[in-house]
């Protein structure tokens, strides 16, 4: 099962291990990461469910499409790796993913 | 108006509830709404039409948030008009067409880039009140602040604010329908005018847009063009007012929690949360979409179940101790003021905007205030919590025409 690093904006991390086929916004919020608020609920419609991909990894998840790109050109500070994580799905392929959070999704 | 309970409902579930009025009288509102705790799960009252109350913070996360189970073409109660006003009563996946087109006016980037804007208008508000000593909150500021955000988003002039003020305080404050529906009149005919005249010369603002936009091809109807300006003029106007309301009379009424956030201004973001939440304003609910079974009760396709946000807000088994503030409470950023879901409220960043840069520039410039004694300050219930009248007195000796960063530089 993949496991996900997850590193708040003040540098502490976290590791949690995922069902594979989970969606990354689901695990966060299932384990209470604070920084992925996601009040759409996944419908890639609000853009509060923000992060930022590590480098080593954004060829793994792959780029946004066409309405994710559109959402994350209003988010604050958009980044090379910014994804909304409603939108990345875990698979075993993706196991060690290091996940950057925003200090606000706001 | 009461109805006669539908066949249904059971005798045990029916309860005598007017949301409109049931907290008249009673000083804190949260604290009323907190009572409902003790009601059945669900329960449905004979007023404003008959509907269906849900009071278990569970259940209203569920109930905001599946569309397909409830639908937000019934939002609000009684229903208000004949047609229905998108992006807010149009259910997914129709419903993210329309909301893409104003979400870049309301993305956090384009709000952020509001900010100055945002300060120089309360910086004017607050200045043109400070030497006074005293105001009336509600009508000399909290309405006045949103009402100049809408006309600069859709770049109207500043000056048309007198006239919006006089029928947005009809439309929040009376209590006659008939005066309701005046104040909302004279607010279409004012849209009207101003969505023809954009059309003929169009702008980069957002009535301009909303003109040249288009869903499924074609372009917006005169319906939804005004059901839109309508939603973005009211949705953004009693709510700040009320949220401004609510927070300033806690303020005032508590001086160490005003210190605490005048002196480490920092804490104000995360703050925000944490007062949204104490202090939930939005009563909306949705419509049963097709008969079910839910926690036991039977619904029936059709039926209005209304969804007090405060009743997940104050809910002890999400929020221990909820009437408490504290803002290092854990899951406080998914609070349900704002609603759930795909109809989250698209103003959420805005909202933040608007009340940090009034604690950091009232709480800087306004240190000490408070109501004055025997003052009365009107609170009501409805589709928005709100207070209505919130007196103020302070020592213009004890201001300063600084905000917060500067005076504690």
């Amino acid at each position: 099962m993949p496991i996900v690093t997850f590193v708040t904006a003040d540098g502490s991390q976290s590791q949690i291990e995922a069902d594979a086929g989970v969606n990354l916004m689901q695990l966060a919020v299932d384990h209470g990461i604070d920084a992925i608020i996601a009040e759409c609920g996944g419908a890639c419609s609000c853009a509060t469910c923000h992060c930022y991909i590590d480098e080593a990894w954004v060829d793994k998840t792959g780029a946004p499409d066409e309405m994710e790109d559109a959402m994350l050109d209003g988010i604050l500070d958009r980044q090379p790796g910014s994804r909304l994580s409603c939108q990345i799905t875990l698979t075993e392929e993706l196991d060690g993913l290091i996940v950057r959070l925003p200090e606000s999704q706001y | 108006m009461m109805v006669v309970a539908p066949d249904h409902v059971p005798e045990k579930l029916i309860v005598d509830f007017d949301f409109y009025r049931f907290a008249e009288s009673q000083p804190d509102v949260h604290l009323a709404w907190k009572r409902l705790h003790e009601a059945p799960r669900l329960f449905w009252t004979p007023r404003n039409g008959g509907h269906w109350v849900a009071t278990r913070g569970e259940d209203l996360k569920v109930m905001y948030s599946d569309y397909q189970r409830f639908t937000s073409n019934h939002q609000s109660i009684p229903r208000a008009q004949e047609f229905l006003f998108p992006p807010v009563e149009i259910d997914p996946p129709l419903h993210a067409d329309y909301r893409r087109i104003i979400y870049p006016a309301f993305s956090p980037k384009s709000i952020n880039a509001l900010r100055g804007h945002v300060r120089e208008l309360t910086v004017n508000l607050i200045e043109g009140l400070r030497q006074r000593g005293q105001c009336e909150f509600y009508a000399d500021f909290a309405l006045h602040m949103p009402i100049g955000i809408f006309l600069h988003i859709v770049q109207l002039p500043a000056a048309d604010r007198l006239e919006m003020l006089d029928w947005a305080e009809k439309a929040t404050r009376a209590s006659d329908p008939a005066e309701i529906e005046i104040a909302f009149g004279r607010a279409r005919a004012y849209l009207e005018e101003k969505f023809s005249e954009r059309s003929k010369n169009p702008g980069s603002d957002l009535i301009s847009v909303l003109g040249q936009a288009t869903i499924g091809g074609r372009p917006l109807t005169q319906q939804e063009l005004l059901g839109f300006g309508l939603v973005i003029l009211f949705g953004g106007l009693d709510t700040v007012a009320s949220s401004l309301g609510f927070i300033t009379r806690y303020l005032a009424d508590n001086p160490d929690e005003r210190h605490r956030l005048r002196t480490t201004p920092g804490l104000i973001p995360r703050a925000l949360d944490e007062l949204f939440r104490r202090f939930a304003i939005t009563n909306l609910a949705r419509g049963v979409v097709e008969d079910m079974e839910y926690a036991g009760v039977t619904l029936r396709k059709g039926d209005p179940i209304l969804l007090p946000t405060a009743l997940y807000n104050l809910d002890d088994s999400i929020y221990p101790n909820p009437f408490e503030l504290n803002y290092e409470r854990p899951g406080v950023a998914r609070q349900l003021g704002f609603g759930w879901g795909a109809h989250r409220c698209i103003g959420v960043s805005l909202a933040r905007v608007e009340l940090a840069v009034f604690l950091e520039e009232w709480l800087g410039r306004i240190p000490e205030f408070r109501v004055p004694a025997g003052a009365s300050v009107e609170v009501r219930t409805g589709k928005v919590n709100a207070v209505t009248r919130l007196p103020l007195v302070w020592d213009p000796e004890t201001t300063t025409s600084s905000a917060v960063d500067s005076c504690e530089a």
